[in-house]
């Protein structure tokens, strides 16, 4: 074992760890704020190659034991928020303001879905959501119409009804 | 270096497997089996057997002879799936302290953690003999979907079977480390975990040697046993039909019909249709011998099962949509769990994802072999290259909630979040001069706190005697790697720790046993 390595590694989490409460998820995990989803998962591995306390074998010092745990739990809230494009839009709104942590329950306002009250729409709703992220506008438009099924009347399904519809017509059902 | 294993602790076999040389080998019992009943049995002389030996028993002394413990495990005893299943067992359970089931054998209480202790201790002892050294370092299995107390009961057998339990690791994870061994891959993939008493889906993705599990869920109720119960079910009605008597109050005749119609549920893998007597069942009028006399087909099979395998299709469902995934976006299906032997489930599975299954996957194995190579990776750390075998991105399955003002649920971990993870809440006293804080924790992200199952209660003792609202306590809660909560609290006006004690529900208690009692985490109060 290159005890190098160890040092290093326990120098980065006794500096992360003092900075954590000033620290945004991007500058946790290392990537620019326009990173893409792709360089997002892989500075998380990078980290965790590194961070995760398993990689630290079962006889690590337990001061050292709870401060990894402390700062690769915060690696993970960053990349949970900054992996979703719908939580990390949100972050970025709250970022702006100077909101570093999404704190309760990771949410800034309710989420959408949540105004759905049958499971089986809620279902298709999110499966529309992520068609609409792939930028696959009549996938979503299909999930939608199943989800409208059980809840016509719906104002979330509506307004994603009326996105997909624009997406649609804007780019033959690809692209925005 | 000390050899360490791996133990898929399953409810109805278990298998214990150690890397050796970049390979894994799975060990035999004295006779060479494999596959080692989970199955205590309890003799009239004072001896207790285990493994293929207590099978043998199970309809010799069916109220002696313990088996599907892990049905029970960390369980309340309130809960009316449990209920359910405990009257279906042969053996004579009671409620015991913190609601756990108590199992009653020959005039002494046994708790299941001391049950199952007896499988894992006869498998160290297997591995012992195998491997010529000393054994005490143990990854142990368990469904991905098992709760905090259940996971808590099962750690705490591998102690008392003399094991320091390494990590307690989800069974369908330790089948997709089996699959990714040894391979570059980067790949989606679907592990559908059906076993004897509960069932498991997780979607994971690998890349390299990290393995990051994406969504995870199940039914802790579903398994194979079920099958074999609406066999028995059947059998046992058309025997009232026919013979007039109710086999329900013969627990000897129960058991050996249990055992039958598990053997059915097996052969009808092979063939359409299995017929047969099962002679001496019981007695009728004036001591007359009864028999059964069977003829069971496939379809008939099938259609009495086709509910519980709806039942995981949905749960499959729920899986993939967490994931944000469609099953186009997966590259294999793997099998696990004896259960998935049977067609009418390889055909729905295979229906649903719309791929073959991976078929060069051993399903009773697979299990133990991943949580060998987990054990192994655990020990070995990770930061030298040369040692760093896999790095396991697991998830807790289950959200972490508390009950807050108006009987609502407030989430603080989300299901899916990978583990550990660390939350911090803010608690204020609502009473002038308050010195105690009791919080409901629940495990589940339903609106209403009582929609969701009771974990357990969060207790913040000892706090200074102040006005109302100006005590602020700070609770850590973690999720560790085996997926159990830890609490830790702080005065925020005075930095100091308070006590914390967390009453999990249908966990073991582990007062004079030199350690400190579970979630009491904290060895005295300032």
């Amino acid at each position: 074992m290159s005890e190098r390595v160890r040092a290093a590694i326990q120098q980065f989490v006794d500096r992360a760890y003092a900075a954590l409460d000033q620290t945004d998820y991007y500058r946790v995990l290392g990537v620019s704020s326009a990173a893409t989803e792709r360089e997002i998962r892989d500075a998380y591995y990078k980290l965790a190659a590194r961070l995760h306390p398993d990689i630290h074998g079962d006889d690590a010092e337990p001061v050292f034991r709870g401060r990894l745990t402390t700062v690769f739990s915060r690696v993970v809230e960053a990349y949970k928020v900054l992996s979703d494009r719908r939580k990390r839009a949100d972050y970025d709104v709250g970022l702006a303001q100077g909101m570093l942590r999404m704190t309760a329950g990771l949410k800034i306002r309710p989420r959408a879905e949540e105004a759905i009250t049958d499971s089986n729409a809620r279902k298709f709703y999110l499966l529309a959501q992520k068609s609409m992220a792939d930028g696959d506008g009549r996938s979503a438009l299909m999930n939608l119409r199943i989800a409208m099924s059980s809840e016509p009347d719906n104002p979330v399904l509506r307004e994603a009804v009326a996105r997909a519809e624009g997406m649609v017509k804007g780019g033959g059902g690809r692209g925005s | 270096m000390e050899p360490v294993i791996g133990i898929d602790l399953g409810t109805t076999n278990s298998v214990v497997a150690t890397l050796r040389e970049n390979r894994v080998e799975v060990i035999p019992d004295e006779r060479g089996n494999r596959l080692h009943p989970s199955v205590v049995g309890f003799m009239p002389t004072g001896e207790i057997v285990i493994g293929h030996a207590a099978r043998a028993r199970r309809h010799v002394d069916p109220k002696n002879t313990i088996y599907s413990a892990k049905r029970l495990i960390g369980q309340s005893i309130k809960n009316p799936i449990v209920r359910l299943a405990m009257s279906t067992l042969p053996y004579q359970c009671e409620e015991g302290p913190n609601e756990q089931p108590l199992i009653v054998v020959r005039g002494r209480k046994y708790t299941v953690p001391e049950v199952s202790s007896y499988i894992l201790a006869h498998l160290k002892r297997c591995a012992e003999r195998h491997l010529g050294a000393p054994v005490s370092k143990a990854v142990i299995t368990v469904p991905a979907n098992f709760t905090d107390s259940q996971r808590q009961a099962t750690k705490y057998a591998g102690e008392l079977a003399g094991l320091k339990v390494l990590r307690i690791l989800n069974e369908p994870t330790a089948a997709a480390l089996a699959y990714g061994f040894g391979r570059a891959l980067d790949a989606k993939l679907a592990i559908y975990d059906l076993g004897g008493g509960t069932f498991d889906v997780t979607v994971l993705q690998i890349r390299d040697k990290i393995f990051e599990v994406l969504s995870t869920g199940g039914d802790t109720f579903l398994g194979g046993d079920d099958f074999d119960r609406t066999l028995v079910d059947r059998l046992a009605g058309e025997f009232i039909t026919r013979q007039h008597v109710d086999l329900r109050n013969n627990p000897e005749a129960w058991s050996r019909l249990t055992t039958a119609c598990e053997q059915i549920k097996c052969k009808l893998s092979q063939e359409d249709a299995v017929a047969g007597t099962i002679h001496d069942l019981a007695t009728g009028g004036g001591g007359k011998p009864l028999q059964l006399d069977f003829e069971v087909t496939r379809g008939e099979f099938e259609q009495l099962i086709a509910p519980y395998i709806d039942r995981s299709m949905q749960a499959c469902q729920e899986v993939l949509v967490a994931a944000g995934m469609s099953s186009e976006a997966l590259s294999d299906l793997i099998l696990v769990g004896g259960s998935t032997r049977t067609p009418l489930v390889r055909r729905r599975v295979a229906e649903y994802f719309g791929r073959a299954p991976q078929t060069r996957i051993n399903p009773d194995e697979t299990v133990a072999y991943g949580a060998a190579l987990q054990s192994a990776a655990l020990v070995a750390g990770g930061l030298d290259p040369a040692k760093f075998y896999s790095l396991l991105l697991d998830v807790c399955p289950r959200g972490l909630g508390i009950a807050v003002a108006g009987g609502y649920n407030e989430t603080i971990v989300e299901r899916n979040t990978p583990v550990p993870v660390e939350r911090i809440r803010n608690f204020t006293t609502s009473k002038d001069f308050q010195t105690e804080v009791q919080i409901q924790v629940s495990q589940g992200e339903a609106r209403q706190f009582t929609d969701n199952e009771r974990l357990g209660v969060l207790a913040l003792h000892g706090l200074p005697s102040r006005p109302r609202g100006e005590t602020v306590i700070e609770v850590t809660f973690t999720i560790d790697g085996d997926g159990i909560l830890n609490v830790k609290a702080r005065d925020k006006l005075t930095n100091q720790e308070t006590r914390a004690t967390m009453k999990v529900i249908g966990a073991p208690e582990r007062e004079g046993e030199g350690g400190p009692p579970p979630n009491d985490l904290l060895p005295s109060p300032m």
